[in-house]
């Protein structure tokens, strides 16, 4: 009977042993917040994520498809909020407001805690805590720009802070605090970021300020956008990308030839969300936006609309006149450059499959629309195919594009720059002459002329013309047509290519028959999609998501949304 | 009071079991005549011979040299060549009889006689339908209601055998009696039943807890793949759902009583007595499985208990001095699916496309061209017909298994070694999908010094696991895009070549050369018990336990090139090819220290356990991945492009350490009072809010043991009343093992690279919260068990109300809050539900039936969310007074017609304005789905239909009335079973393609699609289908009741149809037992469910790899 008396002090002794080290498990594959905030790179890890709200390619879907430029040819959730036909539960719109509130949640609790890291000198602290204010100011740029006033977040919450029921701010507000940030914390920032360097995709002051500009515009503060304009503008490093080619530098902007994050020469682009697919498997990043343009074999995603083709003036700088083209070819003839820079022409090169034209004979060149899907080409529901933004040769891989997308270039700052001059009322010559035409240098359009403006026009429809032109495809659309209060274009049915322009005997499907048209003025025009409307006391903001309302008391809804 | 009699075995150590042993014999005789050999046997080897003065051959002369060797072997010796058989009792009484003899041989005349009796329990009831049997032949009877019966028998014959059970079987020897009286012992088996339980064994007689069981021949007449699949049905109020079917993927859900909590639901299941993966043990392995269900019984374990808790136990060693034994087990059969959607034909597509893009004010996408391709054939390359579904799966794939067990002693000793092989293709194209499995255990108990056992039980298991490279889930894989491809895409261009489909890859393609993943996991698992036995009814013992998990998993990635042999376009998936390669090393280990005792003092019994255990974990995998590989047959990381290469390396860890005991007490078995507590120590929480104590009380009163009621007892051999009441708790916290740390982790992925390099940035995953806590579960339990005639009736019903407080909450805050939030212990939820399982088993003669049947039921209820808004914006909401996860969303009547329209313009097809309630925004036309309008802003209709008033609770896809019916037959060697299982009410949901035509790009249509509202074909306002919009989901999206689907259903589970051949013929063969079966899981199943999936997955978006039947063929060999 000795062992079992050996035994019971063992016992006891494991009983009382409890709430040591033993149970002190901690994670070692992640970071705790006790052990972070230390050095320079944990400050520069946290800043990286902020690029997740400008969400990249999808950021096209978002705002292309919503507007009347180039919107998917099938319908999707972003075209029906584009064309009304949504609701408070439609979960997109949750998502536009769930993924601004994130990253500036991320921002918040990077400026609730830098300082902590007492080593990493003053200056390269602040220099990540401008880029937060940057993000933070984009972000409300973005949620104002939709939902107009929003609840103004600028702590690290938890789940017992007051603000997480925080109700609406007047959107005036919101903006007079994110442009106070900015315009106090900017100069931080370094005065620029060489294209091509390890650095490319951070902030710098130029690219504050450009954001400044576009967040002043937006909120009809003219004389602040034409001084924040003016100081980017003032910017020795940024200029315009030209290589002295102007067939094609505009194109290549928008390709792998100018992305910036690959060529030093690309000055133009303050910002933009880079993409990798050579990595490794887990780093690699990619997105589908040549391929969903061309895609062989299906119909593409992206179209170009008729209101679109119209809108580009002719090289001699005329509004162009429908009537006057008589061909598919007609329509891309003597226009502004940039048409053929955006919109594929027939006779430049493609990788979309054999052609539709029956007359053709070399299927890597582009002739003639397909406008059924015979699943040996590229079909296009509007009668038009993309090129600006198409990198040909990644055009056969799924998701294998890598082209940088565009969030904020010097060409907007010099648009801003001309339209609040415009709207001051002080636009001269001169502004047009260091802005607009500039652009205009670049692809060989000839010069706006504020004495010799096109027939039938006026110089803001003009200024709102070369904005849609230049920036067509990079997301403005949408918010122009909003706060130009344009809001019926949004109503109108979405058409694609006049059926004159075609010739039935070079395609093998019978025109009339297989294809539904519109008729406007006596002619027609290939329909993409009926049924859209916009109300002017409901349309021009989003509702407050459903779900948003029901969680948080205080919030309001939009009027017309009730 | 033989109750008192039976020992008390432990868990993880040997029962003692008294067998009668097994004498060797050593006899040498030559040519002697058979009757004086018996005389020999009859002396040395304490056996008594019955035979008849007419037995044939008694004097002939036989010889017989054995050495050491068993009774069987010397009479298999000595009557050799002979005409004599011979029967070998428990009580070492041999019978000879004369065989059957060959067709044709006249047989001498024997005379009849009338032999008659009466069988009787030893309270002199009678025993009606006992079984009484002439030894060596058919004849028999069974006794009548007055436990009588009579025979006509040949003189010759010389023993009856009589049985019935519940009652000891007893052979009789006629010798001359025309009358016999018999007085059966009543079998202990029944009140000896020992059910395992936590930390120890109890005799279910003296069970105050809830507890059910299944022994190994419930399971054993099974062929199952996995423990998981197999214990369906089987066990009252415990629900098992296997959502897939596919091999080595069995993500098999156990449930006991209901959902407890909105967290994890997983009840803990201890292997052995250590956790385990239930899915993994070899199902010929296991003794038995016990589950614990009430607080009472479950609290013992604490913090993981709350969801319940399976016990399951390997089969013992054997005990000294028994024979070797070896088992030989094994079957072949086929799985097929049980249910496949069945999608449209290229032609029906096309019309629909059309239809549903018209629908929608967009252009048609097919002309009467591409028509006329399909139908003649024109363009195999780009316009065929073809059914993706019948071409990603095969109508069948074999499964096989096949098992061995020694099972004996080497002197003092037992040893048990298994051996099992399994191996199941699945049933997608290209060999994509199976899985093989060696399981090795290996048991040994020693007996090291006098008091001192040390057992031992080593488990390997060794599985490989072959997966397509995408992996098949309810919404993604080749099953899920087999429904996503285009029905006029062909399979193969016109030069054999794989065809690629426009805008979807094909999955066939993919699935035969787009690459694999394979897994292969070694798990190997050492239980040492070290047991000392102090005196009589105390023992101490310790236990250590090791399981080691090494895994190794490779993803390669093939590159597939399509190349159009009319064009030469071509496309390329998966290009650059990659290898990833995943090294998986888990370890768990698990030290108890604990006392057991059971001890009588007169009608006083006084048992329990006291221990302590910790527990630890850790895990570790590191992944590494290289592209452009230089070769694609089984290449490694080296022949991939090092400038590609990346890795990430994952590690958690977490321990436990707890205290814990039981006393036991009863009354002459009449009362019955037990208590359990146990403390544990958590790493998951923050050191202040570490411990919990889990506590629980619970009594029982056998009425049927009273002296009053001794009335009862002719009828009535136990009733017996419980109660319980306890705590038990909940440490799973969402899916980190440190919820109340706030945790940095890397991450990278949408997010903008700076410059082109390889960008990570820290993202807080979630606010901490270092007040979390334990979840705390309250449980009451009543319960009765009744057993009568002889306990060939049993019953059990239990009530319960359980209560989940402080759960673990990841409660609904505004977006504006920035971050996700942690879990709060917050909210309640109750369960309230009832068992009732019914038995009845009885042996009439050489027939043999039983039927069991049981049902349960458990109401779910929220009743706090600590004062949290629901987030009412999904199809499934958690609002209080509901069940967890309700469906919530609208009530559908029917579909708009015209007449809904104020503009009803049928000429110009032109529809608007309509007349009733809708949800603005939308554009409506005839063939909508129309909405209830409930309430409004006032109270009353609104004549508007919104989220905020109309929609409400319309179902829930938690199981209500969930049952099972088991029967089983035998006679003489033939054997019947059959289970069938169901659940009485349960709602589902299916999402996107599984259900919905061309709402989206790549939603294509059903068959059952072609029943849709059209205007001119078939404007129905109850069609089965809205009209088609074309890439527009508002019917389909707006979740209501037109979508909810009844998931009830009943099913066959399992039916099987048995042969054991005769003992007679296998002896010779040295076989104890030799069968035969033919089985089949889920041949048939009544559901009112979509036809295209299982019911027992009621929510999903259809692209789970189909549940399947199985047909199998197998036997089972016992060697003795």
């Amino acid at each position: 009977m000795k062992r079992p008396i050996i035994l019971f002090p063992f016992l006891a002794l494991l009983f009382h042993s409890c709430n040591d080290a033993f149970l002190d498990c901690v994670p070692r594959d992640k970071m705790t917040d006790a052990n972070f905030w230390q050095t320079e790179e944990h400050l520069k890890s946290v800043a990286n994520t902020f690029t997740s709200v400008l969400q990249g390619q999808y950021w096209l879907n978002i705002t292309e498809i919503m507007a009347d430029s180039a919107p998917w040819a099938v319908a999707t959730a972003f075209r029906t909020i584009g064309g009304g036909n949504c609701t408070t539960e439609t979960s997109q719109i949750n998502s536009l407001w769930v993924t601004c509130f994130t990253g500036i949640g991320r921002v918040n609790y990077f400026l609730n805690n830098y300082k902590r890291a007492a080593s990493v000198p003053e200056e390269i602290r602040e220099r990540y805590a401008a880029e937060a204010y940057f993000y933070r100011a984009y972000c409300y740029w973005v949620l104002t720009s939709y939902f107009g006033d929003v609840p103004y977040i600028t702590e690290e919450l938890g789940v017992e802070s007051p603000d997480v029921y925080r109700g609406r701010d007047p959107r005036a507000a919101v903006i007079d605090n994110i442009t106070n940030d900015l315009e106090a914390h900017y100069q931080a920032l370094p005065d620029h970021v060489n294209a091509a360097s390890p650095e490319f995709g951070r902030i710098s002051q130029c690219t504050a300020l450009a954001l400044l500009s576009r967040i002043y515009l937006f909120n009809e503060r003219f004389e602040d956008a034409v001084s924040a304009a003016e100081r980017a503008m003032a910017n020795s490093y940024h200029d315009l990308y030209s290589t002295g080619n102007p067939e094609v530098d505009y194109t290549h902007l928008f390709n792998w030839t100018g992305r910036a994050s690959r060529n030093a020469d690309n000055r133009e682009t303050l910002l933009a969300y880079i993409y990798n697919y050579d990595l490794g498997e887990s780093a690699r990043s990619g997105h589908n936006l040549s391929r969903s343009c061309w895609v062989p074999g299906d119909y593409v995603r992206f179209v170009p609309t008729n209101s679109m083709i119209e809108a580009y003036l002719t090289r001699d700088g005329k509004i162009w006149d429908p009537s006057t083209a008589d061909s598919y070819e007609d329509v891309f003839k003597d226009r502004d450059p940039r048409m053929t820079q955006s919109i594929l022409g027939p006779g430049t090169p493609w990788e979309g499959g054999k052609s539709a034209d029956l007359n053709s004979t070399d299927d890597k060149i582009y002739t003639y629309p397909l406008l059924t899907n015979t699943k040996v080409a590229a079909m296009t529901y509007s009668g038009y195919y993309m090129r600006k933004y198409v990198e040909p040769s990644t055009v056969r891989y799924v998701g294998h594009d890598d082209n940088d997308i565009v969030m904020i270039r010097y060409a907007e700052v010099l648009l801003n720059y001309a339209e609040a001059k415009e709207r001051l009322g002080t636009l001269t010559q001169e502004d047009i002459d260091k802005t607009i035409n500039r652009i205009r240098d670049r692809v060989g359009m000839v010069h706006m002329d504020l004495n010799d403006l096109p027939s039938g026009s006026d110089i803001r429809r003009e200024i709102q013309r070369e904005r849609r032109v230049e920036l067509f495809f990079e997301g403005h659309r949408y918010f122009d047509i909003i706060r130009w209060k344009q809001g019926h274009l949004l109503g109108e049915d979405l058409l694609g290519v006049n059926r004159r322009w075609l010739d039935q005997s070079r395609l093998s499907i019978n025109l009339d028959q297989d294809l539904t048209w519109k008729t406007m003025n006596g002619q027609k025009y290939l329909l993409i999609e009926t049924g859209r409307k916009f109300d002017p006391g409901k349309n021009y903001l989003l509702p407050i998501p459903f779900k948003q309302m029901r969680l948080n008391p205080n919030l309001t809804q939009n009027p017309g949304w009730n | 009071m033989k109750v008192l009699l039976i020992k008390l075995a432990f868990l993880m150590s040997m029962a003692f079991l008294t067998v009668p042993g097994s004498a060797q014999i050593s006899i040498d005789v030559r040519n002697m005549p058979l009757t004086k050999v018996l005389k020999v046997l009859e002396e040395q080897g304490d056996y008594s011979f019955f035979y008849s003065s007419a037995l044939p051959d008694r004097d002939a002369l036989v010889s017989v040299v054995a050495k050491d060797k068993s009774i069987t072997y010397v009479m298999d010796s000595i009557l050799e060549g002979l005409r004599i058989s011979y029967e070998i009792t428990d009580d070492r009484q041999i019978t000879l009889f004369e065989k059957a003899g060959p067709a044709g041989v006249i047989l001498p005349q024997i005379t009849k006689k009338t032999i008659s009796g009466t069988v009787l329990d030893p309270e002199n009831v009678p025993v009606i339908g006992a079984g009484i049997m002439v030894l060596g032949t058919n004849i028999g009877t069974v006794t009548d209601s007055h436990g009588r019966w009579t025979l006509e028998l040949d003189d010759g014959n010389v023993a009856i055998r009589i049985t019935s059970l519940g009652f000891d079987p007893k052979v009789i020897h006629l010798t001359g009696r025309s009358i016999v009286n018999v007085i059966l012992e009543p079998d202990n088996q029944y009140l000896e039943e020992v059910v395992v339980v936590g930390y120890g064994t109890q005799k279910k007689v003296n069970l105050t807890g809830s507890v059910a069981m299944v022994g190994s021949e419930e399971l054993a007449a099974r062929p199952i793949s996995s423990l998981s699949s197999g214990l369906q049905g089987l066990l009252p109020g415990v629900t098992v759902i296997n959502p897939s079917g596919q091999p080595g993927q069995s993500a098999t859900t156990i449930r006991v009583r209901g959902i407890g909590t909105i967290g994890n639901s997983n009840p803990l299941i201890l292997i052995d007595g250590v956790e385990g993966d239930i899915s993994a043990v070899n199902p010929e392995d296991i003794e038995s499985v016990s589950v614990l269900k009430d607080a009472a019984s479950a609290s013992i374990y604490g913090a993981r208990a709350a969801n319940g808790v399976l016990l399951v136990t390997t089969r013992k060693t054997q005990s000294a001095n028994e024979p070797a034994r070896v088992n030989f087990s094994s079957y072949f059969g086929f799985q097929m699916p049980t249910r496949l959607p069945r999608m449209c034909d290229a032609i029906e597509f096309m019309t629909l496309d059309n239809e549903a893009r018209r629908n929608v004010g967009t252009a048609s996408a097919w002309t009467e061209t591409e028509f006329e391709k399909v139908r003649t054939g024109s363009d195999p390359n780009h316009f065929a017909s073809t059914d993706w579904i019948s071409e990603v799966l095969k109508p069948y794939a074999p499964q096989q298994s096949h098992s061995l067990t020694l099972g004996g002693s080497l002197g003092p000793n037992g040893y048990l070694l298994s051996y099992r092989y399994f191996d199941q293709d699945g049933l997608t194209v290209g060999s994509s999908t199976g899985e093989q499995r060696h399981n090795l255990r290996f048991k040994l108990n020693t007996s090291l010094i006098d008091r001192l056992t040390l057992s031992s039980n080593l488990s390997y298991i060794a599985r490989k696991i072959t997966a397509p490279i995408n992996s098949l889930t309810s919404g993604g894989g080749a099953i899920y895009n087999a429904m996503r491809i285009a029905p006029n895409a062909p399979l193969r261009y016109t030069d054999g070549s794989w065809a690629y489909g426009g805008g979807n890859t094909n999955p066939v393609a993919v699935l035969e050369d787009g690459g694999r993943s394979w897994t292969s996991m070694d798990e190997f698992s050492l239980i040492e018990v070290l047991k000392l036995r102090i005196m009589k009814g105390w023992d101490v013992s310790a236990t250590y336990n090791l399981t080691a998990t090494n895994g190794f998993r490779e993803i390669l990635k093939k590159t597939i090139t399509f190349i159009n042999p009319e064009d030469k376009s071509t496309y390329e998936y998966a290009k650059p090819n990659s290898l990833r390669t995943v090294d998986i090393r888990n370890t768990q280990q698990t030290f108890i220290v604990q006392t057991n005792f059971d001890f009588d003092f007169g009608r006083h019994n006084l048992s329990g356990v006291l221990g302590m255990s910790q527990e630890w974990y850790s895990g570790r995998s590191f992944a590494a991945s290289r592209s452009n590989l230089t070769t694609e047959y089984h290449p490694t990381l080296n022949l991939g492009d090092a400038t590609t290469m990346s890795n990430d390396d994952n590690y958690s860890n977490w321990a436990l350490r707890s205290g814990f005991g039981r006393v036991s007490y009863n009354y002459d078995g009449r009362y019955l009072l037990e208590a359990n507590v146990r403390y544990d120590l958590s790493s998951r929480f923050h050191k202040d809010h570490r411990g919990g104590v889990f506590p629980s009380v619970s009594a029982g009163w056998r009425l049927s043991e009273e002296k009053f009621m001794s009335f009862l007892k002719p009828l009535f051999d136990n009733i017996k009343f419980r109660t319980s009441w306890g705590m038990l708790g909940n440490q799973y916290v969402g899916s980190s093992e440190y919820p109340y740390l706030p945790v940095l982790e890397a991450y990278n992925s949408n997010l903008s690279l700076i410059g082109t390099e390889a960008t990570t940035g820290y993202v807080q995953s979630s606010l901490a919260n270092p007040d979390l806590s334990w979840e705390t579960i309250t449980m009451l339990d009543f319960g009765i068990d009744i057993s009568m005639f002889g306990n060939k009736f049993n019953m059990s019903f239990d009530w319960y109300d359980k209560n989940t407080e402080g759960i673990l909450l990841l409660l609904n805050y505004p977006a504006q809050i920035g971050a996700t939030p942690s879990e709060q212990n917050a909210g309640k939820v109750n369960n309230r539900g009832w068992e009732l399982d019914i038995n009845w088993r009885e042996q009439r003669g050489e027939f043999y039936y039983g039927a069991g049947f049981n049902l349960a039921d458990v109401k779910n209820r929220i009743v706090d969310l600590a004062g949290n808004a629901p987030d009412l914006s999904g199809n499934q909401v958690r609002i209080i007074g509901s069940a967890i996860d309700s469906f919530y969303g609208y009530k559908a009547i029917g579909l708009m017609g015209p007449e809904d329209f104020r503009i009803s313009d049928s000429e110009n097809h032109n529809y608007s304005l309509p007349k009733i309630p809708v949800i603005l925004g939308y554009d409506y036309q005839p063939g909508d789905i129309k909405y209830e309008d409930i309430s409004g802003p006032d109270g009353v209709p609104d004549g508007r239909i919104t989220p905020e008033y109309d929609k409400t609770i319309i179902g829930s896809n938690i199981p209500r009335y969930t049952y099972s019916f088991r029967g089983d037959i035998a006679w003489r060697g033939l054997d019947f079973s059959m289970v069938i299982q169901g659940v009485g009410k349960c709602d589902g949901f299916l999402e996107g393609t599984a259900r919905h035509a061309l709402q989206d790009m790549a939603a294509y249509p059903q068959k059952v699609h072609l029943e849709r509202y059209n205007m001119e074909s078939n404007p129905d306002p109850n069609a089965a289908y809205p009209r088609l919009t074309y890439n527009t989901g508002f019917n389909q999206n707006t979740f209501s009741t037109f979508w909810l689907e009844d998931a009830s259903y009943l099913r066959l589970k399992n039916i099987q149809l048995g042969y054991t051949f005769p003992e007679k013929w296998m002896r010779r063969a040295r076989i104890d037992k030799f069968r035969m079966y033919l089985s089949s899981d889920n041949l048939l199943t009544f559901s009112k469910f979509f036809y295209a999936y299982d019911p027992e997955t009621p929510v999903s978006k259809g692209g789970y790899y189909p549940q399947v039947k199985t047909v199998v063929l197998g036997l089972g060999i016992t060697f003795k």
